[in-house]
């Protein structure tokens, strides 16, 4: 409430006219003047009319303070019942708060972002946005409830600009305990044949210090039990036998009662590459498609070729000089015998029968088949011969064995049913199961499949539904057989030519378990916030895959055929991290967003990370397991925490609605005292 | 049924008849003397007409070239280019033991039929190249006559780096199909020029390493190399 002055004259004037009345009351007092007292009150309100006096009066309210509830939503906090404790919490709090009276609560809600590439828990982020949209003068403070697993603390000099306390509520429990397994350090090339070493640790948090055991598994391996210290550095060595990408699979053993059974399983991934490819090529006689093998293999520098061709049979000997000769004696011992299972693949070409290979040699290559070799026959009319390679010790694992007969017709190769899905046949440019776009070829050698049981399938077939290309697994091991010598035609261009080179390559490197031909496999990758899930094999259908997220939980993928031999699912991750899409022992592993490890990293509760930022503004921290602090209002202040209570901080802010101006003379009160003054005056003068 | 299922040389049929029976007979006899020497087996040699013949499925095309010789028709050019960029070889015998490729008229009728053929960068053939023990060793390359050299493409060729550095071409002068050639009792049909000692054998060394060269290319030069791989898969 105040006055204002507003004179209706200048000032000058108005000083004038205060001088003028002031000499007249002085005038009427000196002369002790009849009426003097009514006269001179007259004239003073005169004046103060003059001044024109205004009475103010504001109309207005008090504003209440608004106090912050960031809720941590985050993976991390997805585990045991921490988001039920926290919803509770915030709930309670939020009454509490609100029955201070003069009190609003604002609730932010962070959540993983599966777009970050960053990851983690960006609860100040969030606080960030939150405070911006609060006018800083009513900012009560923020009450963080989270597992203290925050991922963006800033530093004291970024918290300045907070006008308030930040408290935070920990959630879960100091007697919480874990079990994590970190993979320190895994290689990620690997020469293929080389042992991985991986270096890893537990953290055991909580234990009670004994040896932890460990189980490591790799597809196709056999798996390694080891037991390892807790907190000690631990290796592992994994041999590496494929090619591409391997998943190496280290578990702790679960810990009963630990938080999470997710972080006790750590994954590296170790791509195993070939430095040279060491092929030994056997062609029986020289022949007219013995040099497309020769280009094949010659064209990449990264295969070590030896090569050994019959050029003459002891049968043919004559008496020309050894000088003369260049047949070379080839060392047929130490490449049958010593260093066979050096090779990793190794190629029959129209071979039969021959004194320079002895059947003990033969013997050798099925064994090294057996034990995990690759072979690929490709034959003429050798194979149908009595001297044939199925009167060898070779017998046992060829994939077909030859019925005596040879057609010769004009055909074009087909594929079969499963060679239509099969990754070796599977998209060969001209390939088709009724009109394929490739060149004729003229001869194929009658065989039939070795077994029945899957195990031997036919991709390709000649006329007559013949079987064409073959393929059998034996033992760990993978053989190919090619029932005809004209795929040379092809490399040659004859009637348009055909993939030879894709094909023969395909067949080699299947017979070698490169992990893109597999026939049954799996893969996935992320696209946009989604995972895609390819599914490859031979089966008439496959319904669905499993998807496990990062915490262990396990959903279905429904797949859908999209060509034959390949399925396709997709699904929308809803925890960020590393998803294994799994369907039996097939697994593949896909990222989700952004592969949020930081946020599955680390689960049990601190209070250390946020101990700094609520410390520089004043606030504390409480565990929930405590329960709820009292919750009181105070001025603005240095400190707002102490033992059970925590305190906002009230601003007693107001807001003015309205003001209103009273013109005191210009009323019809001081108009009506004026008035009575002057007729008193005349009424005494009157007298 | 074409020629795809064995393995057959060929030559090329210039309508002369006697030239004619000359290619052929003496390819015939190369054959069977490969047949008997190695583990390679060919069916009986095949004229070709140059012009209208699919020529992919022969390994090597004799190709006798006479001072006669015309350009190629564009069609038989188009089958000759297409040949050779597959991996085929052919074998120019200029049937004259002075004639250079770049001169006279042996050379002359060569540049004919070769206009507008792409031809790789040739030399003489240089010491240890492939031809030179494919089979058996070889210093010279004798046929019915003696002394002219042959001339084969670089090795550092890029067109013939696909297939192994087996070149495409392979240029000869001294009248090879003649030497070879013998009748069914195995009587020779040609007199030899100088006639010097065991020419008629190595002119068949000559033809029995162009065959295996064909076929296995640079499979005997490889063999330098085994040592150092072998010791590179270690000890066993």
């Amino acid at each position: 409430m105040n006055f204002t002055f507003a004179p209706a004259l200048p000032f000058p004037l108005l000083i004038g006219i205060a001088v003028a009345i002031a000499a007249l009351i002085a005038a009427l007092f000196w002369f002790n003047l009849r009426g003097r007292f009514l006269r001179s009150a007259a004239g003073i309100l005169l004046l103060v009319a003059l001044t024109n006096p205004v009475f103010h009066q504001d109309e207005t309210q008090k504003l209440t303070d608004i106090a912050l509830i960031v809720v941590d939503h985050t993976d991390s906090q997805k585990i045991t019942n921490r988001i039920a404790q926290t919803d509770k919490a915030a709930a309670d709090l939020r009454k509490a708060i609100e029955q201070q009276g003069n009190m609003e609560v604002r609730t932010a809600t962070v959540t993983t972002n599966l777009d970050d590439v960053s990851g983690g828990t960006k609860a100040f982020a969030a606080l960030a946005r939150a405070v911006a949209d609060i006018p800083a003068a009513r900012f009560a403070g923020a009450i963080m409830i989270t597992d203290g697993q925050v991922h963006d603390v800033p530093n004291a000099s970024g918290l300045a600009a907070l006008k308030g306390p930040l408290h935070a509520i920990i959630t879960g429990s100091r007697k919480d305990s874990d079990r994590k397994l970190v993979i320190d350090h895994a290689p990620e090339y690997i020469l293929v044949g080389e042992v991985a070493t991986i270096a890893f640790h537990i953290e055991d948090q909580g234990g009670n210090g004994s040896e932890i055991p460990v189980v490591v598994t790799l597809p196709g391996e056999d798996p390694q039990n080891l037991v390892v210290k807790p907190s000690a550095a631990a290796e592992v060595r994994m041999p590496i036998t494929h090619a591409g990408q391997n998943f190496i699979s280290l578990s702790a053993q679960l810990r009963a009662g630990e938080l999470s059974a997710a972080n006790n399983t750590g994954l590296a991934i170790v791509n195993g590459i070939r430095d040279r490819l060491r092929v030994l090529l056997v062609s029986g006689l020289p022949n007219a498609g013995e040099r497309t093998w020769r280009n094949l293999l010659k064209a990449d520098t990264s295969v070590d070729l030896v090569h050994f061709t019959i050029l003459r049979p002891a049968e043919k000997q004559d008496a020309t000089p050894l000088n003369e000769l260049s047949l070379i004696a080839f060392p047929t011992k130490e490449l049958f015998v010593d260093k066979l299972s050096k090779f990793d693949l190794v190629i029959f070409d129209r071979y039969q029968r021959e004194s320079v290979l002895p059947d003990l040699y033969l013997a050798n290559v099925a064994e090294y088949v057996r034990n995990g070799g690759a072979l690929l026959i490709a034959s003429g009319t050798d194979f149908s011969e009595a001297s044939g390679l199925a009167s060898t010790p070779l017998e046992d694992v060829l994939a077909a064995e030859p019925t005596g007969q040879v057609t010769e017709t004009p055909f074009k190769p087909k594929l079969t049913e499963v060679g239509e899905k099969h990754p070796i046949t599977q998209n060969l440019k001209g390939a088709s199961r009724t009109d394929p776009k490739w060149g004729q070829w003229f001869r194929v050698i009658d065989a039939t499949p070795i077994t029945t049981d899957g195990e031997t399938q036919v991709l390709l077939e000649g006329p007559d539904a013949k079987p064409l290309l073959v393929t059998r697994r034996v033992g760990k091991g993978r053989v190919a057989q090619l029932l005809s010598d004209q795929g040379w035609l092809w490399a040659r261009g004859y009637d348009g030519g055909g993939p030879e080179a894709e094909m023969l390559k395909r067949i080699a490197h299947w017979t070698m378990k490169q992990p893109e031909l597999e026939e049954e496999r799996i893969a996935a990758h992320g696209q946009g916030l989604d995972i895609i899930v390819d599914r490859f094999g031979l089966k008439p259908n496959y319904e669905s895959a499993i998807a496990r997220s990062p915490s262990g939980q396990e959903l279905q993928v429904p797949l859908k055929e999209i060509s034959p031999g390949h399925f396709q699912g997709r699904f929308t991750p809803d925890e960020a991290g590393t998803y294994s899409l799994i369907d039996g022992a097939l697994q593949a592993v896909a990222a989700a967003g952004n592969g949020d490890s930081t946020e599955t990293n680390d689960l049990l509760s601190t209070s250390k990370k946020l101990q700094a930022p609520v410390t520089a503004t004043g606030g504390g921290i409480y565990w929930l397991e405590d329960g709820l602090p009292r919750l009181t209002t105070q001025s603005a202040s240095q400190a707002y925490a102490g033992a059970g209570f925590m305190a906002l901080r009230s601003n007693g802010q107001f807001k003015i609605l309205a003001v209103r101006e009273l013109d005191l003379f210009a009323t019809l009160l001081s108009l009506a005292s004026l008035l009575i003054l002057v007729s008193l005056m005349w009424r005494r003068e009157g007298r | 049924m074409p020629a795809a299922l064995q393995t057959h040389l060929a030559f090329v049929k210039l309508g002369d008849a006697e030239l004619d029976s000359e290619s052929e007979s003496g390819l015939k006899s190369l054959s069977q003397a490969v047949m008997a020497r190695s583990s390679a087996v060919l069916a009986s040699p095949v004229g070709v007409n140059i012009e209208s013949d699919e020529l992919v499925f022969y390994p090597m095309i004799y190709w006798p070239v006479t001072p006669e010789a015309e350009r190629l028709s564009p069609k038989a050019r188009d089958n000759v280019s297409a040949y050779m960029k597959n991996g085929g070889t052919i074998f120019f015998d200029l049937r004259d033991p002075a004639a250079q490729i770049s001169d006279g008229p042996s050379g002359t009728a060569l540049r004919r039929i070769l206009t507008n053929i792409d031809v790789p960068p040739l030399e003489t053939i240089p010491a240890g190249h492939a031809l030179t023990k494919s089979f058996y060793l070889l210093k010279d390359f004798p046929g019915r006559y003696e002394g002219a050299p042959i001339w084969v493409e670089t090795s550092d060729d890029p067109l013939s780096s696909g297939f192994d550095n087996v070149t495409g071409l392979i240029i000869g002068a001294n009248a090879y199909a003649a030497a070879w050639a013998q009748d069914e009792r195995g009587q020779p049909l040609y007199a030899l020029v100088p006639n010097s000692p065991r020419q008629r054998e190595m002119a068949l060394r000559v033809g029995v390493n162009m065959v295996m060269y064909v076929l296995t290319g640079n499979y005997k030069t490889d063999q330098v190399h085994i040592p150092a791989i072998l010791e590179r898969l270690g000890k066993p």
